[in-house]
């Protein structure tokens, strides 16, 4: 299962496509569509609040949607060396306080770290949840990979598996049903996934991880 | 508007640039007492600063800068609080930040004369509403009822529970049946104590026999005020403690007396002189030590409590105690610390008759064990009553310092905003004043319940409009 865990990290090394939630397009992590050539993506289609009032959640919201989607203990989301809880040790970058350090309030702007601190504790859930359901009769939450032509380590999967372990995602993470363009862009992922080395797992860690992380599941 | 800022300002004109003039507040008010801002004492340092403080101005701080460099460009060494009030009635009749209004007008509406409203783009009118995910422009029941889910469960609403809200024939009802299902969660429990944890700035261990005091009992009495359908005035008036019943449960009961030795010791007051929070063992030990004059306790509630920050020359209603004895409102000396001088009188005359009602209470005991005890013959030399003021007015002891407290709206402003600013993340925008307002004044007027004031809160356009 170590393996399975190298997977997505290697995969984000090494720039897989990693897409935010409704922007699925194959490129490279963190470059501009100036970068690459590519043309921006158009304007969604769709109105925008004026007010824009959105607030970032906080480490015990973090933790507690992680743990309900991911279905995993609170124990279970993110240690680091494997002992100390991630929002414990990232608590004042995800918005909390730390009395014992005379942080008696949380920050008024989100810390330059935050979006370190915040993709670690996903990345770290979904990989564990993958872990587990991985060796486990009855997964979870990435069972569909299992399905008939499809398997954890195997680099291919039919798409009425792809699209069902992707809508299980979107549910669980962002409690909404994938559009048919987030679909595709979830095969596109796949495609991008595997070309550069990756399994089903791979894909599923990462895909778990983009929506997990993106602005739509971090802020409300 | 904010004297402090129009203070900082000012000085930076009328006096080297490191000396701040903290009388700028007072004069200001002094010049427009009918505005909403000097009715409450605090007055924001944005009324004539920038976002970021000083020494930038905003426009209407930089029209009163300038009114300043031309009444007093012949004079050698301008007086202050001379020329201040001739600055400003020099620019009341511009509209410095070109909204509409000219400055008068804004002052005494209680709207920033510096800022142009317009230009706060989150109040701009939702024109385009085509959006297949919210309602835009307007409360979107879905919208709020996640919100309630996020800001009082503290997770999203499950697939399954976006799709039974969906359906439910009163949507109104239910985000107030799951706001009240999460007011109980342990989730909203443990966001009470991190409040609280901003109130009373612990320092120190936990631990009944901490001679300095044990926080965690101020923390449990801020949270069960703050819970249960309670008046939340108890945070000033309690005589009772809060003790977390059974131990490690996260439970908490209210008890009229400590109930072992080791709580005695870590709340020695009897019950006749508790007020609440302000009386705890850790306060007394932490904010009096060993002061004849408990300053540092009297304005770290005030500020935590009232929401008034003298250090910010907030909330200053001076008491000239000497009856005109100085050329400025100036307190009594009475530890000889030389309070009456004019730069320091300018809060200390606010400060100091703040101070007087608490005087009889002990801080720190190095040699004995009247620590945080109350004493009658404390501090009787430089204090022979316990009379003082607050917001101005007399008061003849804690008693009455409690009371005209709780009563105040700056009390219930003060609270609301505190859970206001936990839900939002921010002070209200110009477009939400009314709506914050309602809400303080309903708290206020409706036994300072803090759940209900929610309950009305998730009912706001400001909270449930995306």
């Amino acid at each position: 299962m170590r393996a399975l865990l190298l997977g997505p990290c290697l995969c984000l090394l090494a720039a897989c496509a990693v897409p935010d939630s409704g922007t699925l397009s194959p490129g490279t992590v963190g470059a501009t569509p100036e970068d690459t050539g590519e043309a921006r993506p158009e304007e969604p289609s769709w109105a925008a609040s004026t007010r824009a009032d959105l607030r970032p959640k906080r480490w015990r919201q973090l933790s507690l949607d992680l743990q309900g989607a991911l279905e995993l203990a609170e124990d279970d989301i993110c240690k680091e060396t494997d002992r100390f809880q991630c929002t414990t040790m990232h608590v004042v970058q995800l918005g909390g306080i730390s009395e014992d350090n005379g942080v008696y309030e949380p920050q008024a702007q989100l810390p330059v770290t935050a979006g370190l601190s915040t993709e670690r504790v996903v990345l770290k859930a979904c990989v564990n949840r993958l872990e587990r359901d991985a060796e486990a009769e009855t997964p979870v939450v990435f069972g569909h990979l299992e399905g008939e032509g499809g398997g954890f380590e195997s680099s291919e999967l039919p798409e009425t598996l792809l699209e069902a372990q992707a809508t299980e995602l979107w549910r669980r993470l962002l409690a909404r049903d994938p559009s048919p363009e987030e679909l595709a862009g979830a095969a596109e992922l796949h495609a991008s996934v595997v070309a550069s080395g990756g399994d089903n797992a791979a894909w599923a860690a990462v895909l778990c991880m983009a929506l997990g992380t993106s602005t739509e599941a971090l802020t409300y | 508007m904010s004297s402090p800022a129009l203070l900082l300002l000012l000085s930076s004109v009328l006096a080297p640039p490191a000396q701040a003039r903290s009388e700028a507040p007072g004069l200001f008010c002094e010049t427009y007492p009918e505005a909403p801002a000097c009715s409450t004492g605090s007055v924001a340092c944005t009324t004539c600063h920038g976002l970021s403080g000083p020494p930038g101005h905003n426009p209407f701080g930089t029209d009163v800068r300038e009114a300043l460099e031309l009444l007093t460009a012949e004079e050698e060494a301008p007086d202050f609080a001379t020329w201040l009030p001739q600055a400003l009635a020099e620019v009341e009749l511009l509209d410095s930040d070109g909204d509409g209004p000219d400055n008068l007008t804004e002052i005494l509406a209680g709207t920033e004369p510096g800022w142009d409203s317009s230009t706060e783009p989150e109040c701009a009118e939702q024109i385009d509403t085509d959006n297949s995910g919210w309602d835009l422009g307007r409360y979107d029941p879905a919208f709020a009822w996640k919100r309630v889910m996020l800001d009082f469960c503290g997770r999203s609403p499950t697939w399954a529970e976006v799709q039974e809200f969906a359906g439910v024939a009163d949507p109104e009802g239910a985000i107030q049946d799951t706001l009240d299902l999460c007011l109980q969660s342990p989730y909203w429990g443990e966001i009470l104590r991190e409040l609280a944890v901003g109130v009373v700035e612990p320092i120190g261990p936990a631990t009944d026999i901490n001679p300095l005091g044990n926080w965690a009992w101020d923390l449990r009495l801020w949270a069960w005020v703050m819970s249960g359908d309670r008046d939340a005035a108890d945070l000033l008036l309690a005589d009772y403690f809060v003790v977390e019943y059974p131990a490690g449960s996260g439970q908490l009961l209210a008890v009229d007396e400590p109930r072992d030795s080791s709580e005695a010791y870590a709340q020695p007051l009897e019950a006749e002189h508790r007020y609440g929070i302000v009386t705890t063992r850790y306060a007394l030990a932490m904010r009096v030590m060993f002061s004849d004059v408990p300053r540092n306790l009297a304005s770290h509630w005030y500020r935590e409590v009232l929401g008034l920050d003298i250090a910010r020359s907030e909330g200053l209603f001076p008491i000239d105690e000497e009856d005109g004895a100085y050329g400025w409102p100036a307190p009594l000396d009475v530890d000889d610390k030389g309070v009456w001088q004019e730069d320091c009188a300018s809060c200390h005359s606010t400060l100091d008759p703040l101070s007087y009602p608490w005087a009889r209470y002990n801080g720190i005991d190095l040699d004995g064990d009247t620590t945080g005890l109350y004493l009658e013959d404390r501090a009787v030399d430089a204090l022979p009553t316990t009379a003082g003021f607050l917001f101005g007015e007399p008061v003849e002891g804690p008693a009455d310092w409690v009371d005209l407290a709780v009563a105040s709206d700056a009390f219930s402003r003060n609270t609301t905003a505190i859970f206001w600013r936990q839900v939002f993340r921010r002070d209200p925008w110009s477009c939400e004043a009314e709506e914050f307002e309602a809400l303080w004044t309903s708290f206020r007027d409706e036994g300072r319940n803090v759940e209900e004031m929610l309950r009305l809160m998730v009912t706001l356009d400001a909270y449930g409009t995306p």
